[in-house]
């Protein structure tokens, strides 16, 4: 055998994997044209390739064994379900019957979503949008007039969305919770979106931390042909919702491994409404000037509500109402002599600003705050100024604690007083 | 849902996706057939008691492949089996008359030189590509096309008569 022979028949085998570029193909075929013990070799491999394919088709586990496996594991229960199923058909149905299922899911959450936008005229094109996300499940789009989402997995954990121009609309993190925090770079508004499927729900239970699950995940919402080899690093997710809406025309909320990879999720945009309202309750602690010796602390004296919007992730302006005890007092003059009421109850609405600093620590919610409001009263303008320390909760729910100082200016006999008060303020906050 | 389920939920998923492949390697690579059962069965345990330790399973596959790698080795350790007989081309045929195409393949496989014999498997069994089969064995692209072509082409030599005769 000559060394081109030998060359040419490796060349065989690797041109039925595929692992032959053209030229080599080429030359192969002009070989085996000239070389009837190359077409037998080419026929006999062809052979070969079946018999292997047929082979690997019928090494399936027996049910016995299976539950063997699953004794051992301490699930006692019937294995049946967990067997392989073999065959082309089953297969396909298998995968249809999973993109039916996960684009229900996906579609449907959307769905909801949009239908909760709609104040922004948004929410039918979005519809629209999902519908065509929900069917672009699983499918390949090399189209260049596709709207293209890709990531660009710069470490582990880092999902970022772009457009056509590679401007980055989002970028995200995985955080511990295996919660999606989406930040869109235009607007520097974070968005939470939970991966909500109930395969990522359950791993998201801390306690169990599956690892398997995880790598399930992962599978889950990659394509089938490269499931096999998927990491954590495959998580993919959709936009939020607000990118979604504003970028609708021009860029396709899913992620994708390589830009050509549309893959839906099921995302539970819970919280991403840019509303929320605040219960602050106030604990006072020292007031201003120290004539005034009435303190009260009665919670129902020292509350506010307010209403926020969150211009972006650090700024929120809201529209707040109180009721709390500042030292007034109600001047008459009966005779020759001033009687004083005090009147420890104030109420008083005005507006405020608050400016959320960076997360303390990565990945844990915990930020520093400042606060300013101003507003009016019966007797005259309050002003308000805090700082402390919020955390979030979830992604409805935040806490925070911190100092405050609350100033009244009011007028006496044509004069202008103040009274100040400081103490603790504590609130919890729902993002609608 | 309860822990528990959720981990049953998520081993059966993965068992479902992952046995038939991780069965066909225990049943190619290892000759002993009481222990090819054996290790199937400690594999997928040791991947259950990995993810109960939280251990960070980057790709399941490989994790799976990894184990059932290292199990042969522990059970070979004090037997080896692997035949090496790379001089043997054809099987006679008198002996493989009654053989199905299942029993006829494992043993013309378990003939092949271990390294012809392994990339074979993780390719044709176990659905890696020839790049994957490359990282995961730590040798360059090239060896893995030549290891594949060689093995067939060996592989084909010893199912010759095989073949002629169906």
């Amino acid at each position: 055998m000559s060394i081109d022979n030998q060359a040419y028949k490796d060349l065989i085998y690797l041109h039925i994997d595929g692992q032959t570029n053209e030229a080599e193909s080429q030359a192969l075929f002009k070989a085996m044209a000239e070389d009837s013990e190359l077409r037998q070799e080419f026929d006999e491999a062809v052979r070969l390739d079946k018999a292997l394919m047929l082979d690997k088709s019928e090494l399936l586990p027996p049910p016995s064994l299976s539950a063997k496996v699953f004794e051992k594991a301490g699930f006692a229960k019937e294995a049946e379900e967990a067997v392989p199923v073999a065959g082309m058909f089953s297969k396909l149905l298998s995968g249809v019957a999973t993109a039916v299922v996960l684009s229900s899911i996906a579609f449907t959450g959307l769905t909801m979503l949009n239908e909760m936008n709609k104040p922004d005229g948004s929410g039918e094109i979005a519809k629209d949008v999902n519908a065509q996300i929900a069917r672009q499940y699983d499918m390949k789009a090399n189209n260049a007039n596709t709207p293209i989402a890709s990531t660009s997995l710069s470490s582990e954990q880092d999902i970022r969305l772009k457009d056509n121009s590679n401007n980055i609309y989002s970028n995200s993190k995985i955080n511990n919770n295996r919660s999606i925090n989406i930040k869109d770079d235009n607007s520097a508004k974070n968005k939470n979106a939970k991966l909500a499927t109930d395969k990522h729900l359950n791993a998201k239970q801390s306690e169990e931390k599956l690892s398997e699950s995880i790598a399930l995940n992962a599978e889950d919402i990659i394509s089938e042909e490269r499931k096999e080899t998927a990491s954590y690093t495959d998580f993919y997710a959709l936009a939020s919702s607000e990118i979604r809406g504003q970028y609708a025309g021009n860029i396709n909320p899913i992620f994708g491994a390589s830009g050509n990879e549309y893959l839906p999720i099921d995302v539970d945009y819970s919280g991403n409404s840019d509303f929320s309202v605040t219960l602050n309750g106030l604990l006072n602690t020292n007031y201003f000037p120290n004539r005034t010796i009435f303190q009260s602390n009665d919670p129902l004296q020292n509350v506010n509500l307010s209403l926020s919007y969150h211009y972006d992730d650090s700024q929120a302006f809201g529209i707040e109402l109180g009721a709390e005890d500042l030292q007034v007092y109600e001047i008459s003059q009966v005779g020759a002599k001033f009687k004083f009421d005090l009147k420890p109850t104030l109420y008083w609405l005005g507006l405020s600003y608050r400016y959320s600093f960076n997360e303390l620590i990565d990945d844990v919610p915990l930020r520093l705050y400042s606060q300013v409001a101003v507003g009016g009263s019966k007797y005259g303008p309050v002003t308000k100024l805090g700082a402390g320390l919020s955390y979030q909760l979830s992604n409805r729910f935040t806490l925070s604690l911190g100092y405050n100082w609350t100033s009244l200016m009011y007028t006496h006999m044509s004069t202008y007083w103040f009274t100040h008060k400081t103490g603790l303020n504590y609130s919890i906050s729902y993002k609608l | 849902m309860k822990d528990l389920e959720t981990k049953e939920i998520a081993f059966r998923e993965l068992y479902s996706r992952f046995s038939g492949r991780v069965f066909a390697y225990c049943k190619r690579m290892i000759s002993d057939t009481g222990a090819q059962e054996d290790i199937f069965q400690e594999v997928f345990i040791s991947l259950l008691r990995a993810a109960e330790q939280d251990k960070d399973i980057q790709c399941v596959l490989a994790f799976l492949l990894g184990a059932t790698k290292n199990l042969s080795i522990n059970h070979y350790r004090n037997q080896k089996q692997f035949i090496d007989i790379s001089s043997i081309d054809i099987i006679d045929s008198t002996n493989t008359d009654n053989l199905e195409l299942s029993e006829m393949m494992g043993k013309a496989i378990e003939l092949l030189p271990e390294h012809y014999r392994e990339a074979i498997v993780l390719h044709n069994y176990m659905g890696f590509s020839y790049e994957e089969i490359a990282n995961i064995r730590n040798i360059s692209l090239q060896d893995v096309k030549n290891h594949i072509s060689r093995g067939k082409q060996k592989l084909r030599s010893i199912l010759k008569l095989y073949f002629e005769y169906k």
